[in-house]
């Protein structure tokens, strides 16, 4: 099933006189359940896809359909409230909300959907054990290294089980052996939680492990494939 | 959620603790100050009106139709008992008395002095004004006269001073009568008080009401119980509306004569003025309080939000409406006044009861009360009226809430993807 489909997207940024065209009729589909990298070098245009599909920025022409509507025209408010009811993000810089602990970094998302306190609480803490760190649930972001920030940051996106998860490059800043352990869990939601992952990457490890490829240039998507090894091999 | 956005926003204010403390500080000084002046105001206020309707004015006078207007002679209570009674049942009234006014000249020896000869009830003067308490030579008039021929005459410093006169001294009044022609009569005085009114104090002297009208109303019995004020002192803090409308409703029963009632702001509209004047000087003050804590506010807020664009862009993906974080710099700025306020109101209060302890001294100004009708001699206490300072200090919170629009406004109009680009 269609989760997210692209119809001859194109995003052109303005700057004084210059444009930039970034993405140059992106067609593409998401199916649900898929553990997708998206790859290409950098400024081909990986992140912005990302942001239109995740509602953060939007497309200057056509569609951008998401769980079968068409996103493109929506306003900034019903944007959030579709983030908040399917799409979990992970970013390279973590970006945890510095004044919360961990625990409170998760049940931020829970608390955002309307879920109890203490069903908020429990779910987080079954999350925080899920990516390994329970015994950082009480410390604050600068209090935590790159990877717990970064398990806590995918803790917080898979939170409420998102039909789609849009990690841009999560593992950058982690050394192997954590961008590792996180590339497993992820693995893990996907199979076990049936979560949607769509990558994107640099980093080879991710390349490996993903089940399907997309590589875009120059704000194109060029090359589409299914690898013959990763997560669903 | 609210607990959490409150919990953002409370750990969100304490990020920058020293720019919080410095805010806070501003606002709980200004608003400290604020509410310190205002118990001012209002105690001088209250002072200077009770230290007025003490010292004659009353807080309500009742007069024969239009009195007021031109205080013609003619125009007087000519059967005051009634009026009295209905006086005594007014609400609040704490005292009634009355009055006989005239005009004449006062003269010992080879000087003189125009002055106002007020005709008053010795006994019950003292329970609408403070005259007697005045007195620093001397005494205050007799309820009784026991002597005939030594009628007893009370004057104010500033005659004895240009009469060159002393106690028991003898003094010759020429006093215009009712019939329009002049009167005569002999006083010996009984005491001299002092105001601290410079001009009160060389312009009245009180005596017995009856002596005055034995002196006014020869040849026409018309006037022989004749008086121009029944004046009413009201209990502190008492609306004279009240007791107006009371008045003016029982008085209408009269058949014989028509009255005005008049409160002391009508008959003294001077003193009203310049209640009203101070408070704008004092309201003059408060805006220019609000500029300096809207300012601060606006200030820290910007400050603030331009700090965590990013922060809001990482609130927006997680799916967090633009009107949530309009929400969350509001209540950020909502707490931030809050305490401001309250700190500002305690630190008021601490100024005020040390203000309570250590009263302002005014005696070395008492010549300003010529022009406010004021003793300045007496302490200034400040009042706290607490509808007063919670109007400013609400105000406070609202300027703050107010100050942070701006900030919440562009917070909340961010767009998610530049403010996750945002450095």
């Amino acid at each position: 099933m269609t989760l997210v489909e692209l119809i001859d997207v194109r995003k052109t940024y303005k700057t004084g006189k210059i444009e930039y065209e970034a993405l140059r009729g992106v067609n593409f589909k998401v199916e649900k359940g898929e553990f997708t990298a998206l790859v290409g070098p950098s400024g081909s245009g990986k992140t912005t896809l990302l942001n239109i599909i995740g509602g953060l920025d939007r497309a200057s022409s056509g569609q951008v359909i998401i769980d079968s509507e068409d996103i493109s025209g929506w306003s900034l408010t019903r944007l959030s409230d579709m983030r908040l009811e399917k799409i979990g993000f992970i970013f390279q810089s973590y970006n945890l909300v510095p004044v919360l602990t961990a625990r409170e970094n998760v049940e931020l998302t829970l608390l955002l959907r309307r879920w109890t306190q203490s069903d908020a609480r429990k779910r987080a803490d079954e999350l925080l054990a899920a990516v390994e760190i329970s015994d950082m649930a009480n410390k604050r972001p600068d209090e935590m290294s790159g990877g717990q920030q970064q398990r806590i940051a995918v803790a917080r996106a898979i939170a409420d089980r998102p039909a789609l998860v849009l990690a841009d490059e999560p593992t950058a800043n982690l050394d192997s052996k954590t961008g590792d352990a996180l590339l497993t869990i992820m693995e893990k939601l996907n199979i076990d939680e049936k979560v949607t992952f769509l990558f994107s990457t640099h980093d080879q490890r991710v390349v490996e492990r993903a089940r399907r490829i997309a590589t875009l240039e120059d704000g194109v998507v060029v090359n589409d494939e299914t690898a013959l090894s990763g997560a669903g091999k | 959620m609210n607990l959490l956005i409150l919990r953002i926003a409370w750990r969100n204010i304490w990020r920058n603790t020293r720019r919080t403390a410095i805010t806070l500080a501003t606002m709980i000084i200004c608003v400290g100050v604020m509410v310190w002046m205002i118990t001012v105001g209002d105690g001088a206020h209250e002072q200077m009106i009770r230290s007025a309707l003490t010292t004659g004015l009353g807080s309500i006078q009742i007069h024969a139709l239009d009195y007021q207007q031109d205080k013609a002679i003619e125009k007087a209570i000519f059967d005051p008992g009634p009026v009295i009674e209905i006086a005594r049942e007014a609400p609040g009234v704490e005292g009634v008395s009355v009055r006989l006014n005239a005009f004449g000249l006062i003269s010992h020896a080879n000087a003189s002095q125009g002055c106002a000869i007020i005709g008053v009830d010795p006994v019950g003067e003292t329970t609408i004004s403070v005259m007697d308490e005045k007195v620093t030579e001397g005494e205050w008039l007799p309820g009784t006269i026991e002597n005939e021929r030594e009628l007893p005459i009370v004057i104010g410093v500033g005659i004895a001073t240009k009469l060159g006169v002393g106690i028991g001294d003898r003094l010759f009044l020429t006093i215009q009568r009712f019939t329009g022609d002049t009167g005569y009569a002999v006083y010996f005085v009984k005491g001299i008080f002092t105001t601290g009114m410079g001009e009160y104090d060389k312009s009245i002297a009180y005596v017995p009401i009856n002596t005055l009208r034995d002196v006014m109303a020869v040849d026409v019995p018309r006037f022989s119980n004749a008086v121009h004020e029944v004046t009413i002192l009201l209990q502190k803090g008492k609306k004279e509306i009240d007791a107006v409308n009371f008045l003016t409703g029982r008085l209408a029963s009269i058949n014989s004569q028509q009255f005005e009632v008049l409160d002391w702001e009508k008959i003294q509209p001077g003193l009203k003025v310049f209640i009203n004047l101070d408070n704008q000087s004092m309201y003059i003050m408060m805006i220019f309080i609000f500029i300096v804590v809207a300012a601060g506010i606006m200030n820290t807020f910007l400050m603030a939000v331009f700090e965590r664009i990013r922060e809001f862009g990482i609130l927006m993906s997680l799916g967090t409406r633009p009107s949530s974080i309009f929400n969350l710099v509001i209540i950020e700025s909502a707490l931030v006044g809050f305490i401001g306020a309250v700190g500002g109101f305690l630190f008021g209060l601490v100024l005020y009861g040390i203000n309570m302890i250590y009263p302002w001294s005014f005696a070395a100004y008492s010549e300003m009360g010529d022009v406010m009708a004021m003793d300045w001699s007496m302490d200034i206490y400040p009042q706290l009226v607490l509808f007063n300072v919670m109007k400013a200090v609400v105000s406070i919170f609202i300027i703050t809430l107010i100050a942070a629009l701006y900030p919440a406004i562009k917070a909340g109009s961010l767009k998610p993807v530049e403010a996750l680009r945002h450095v």
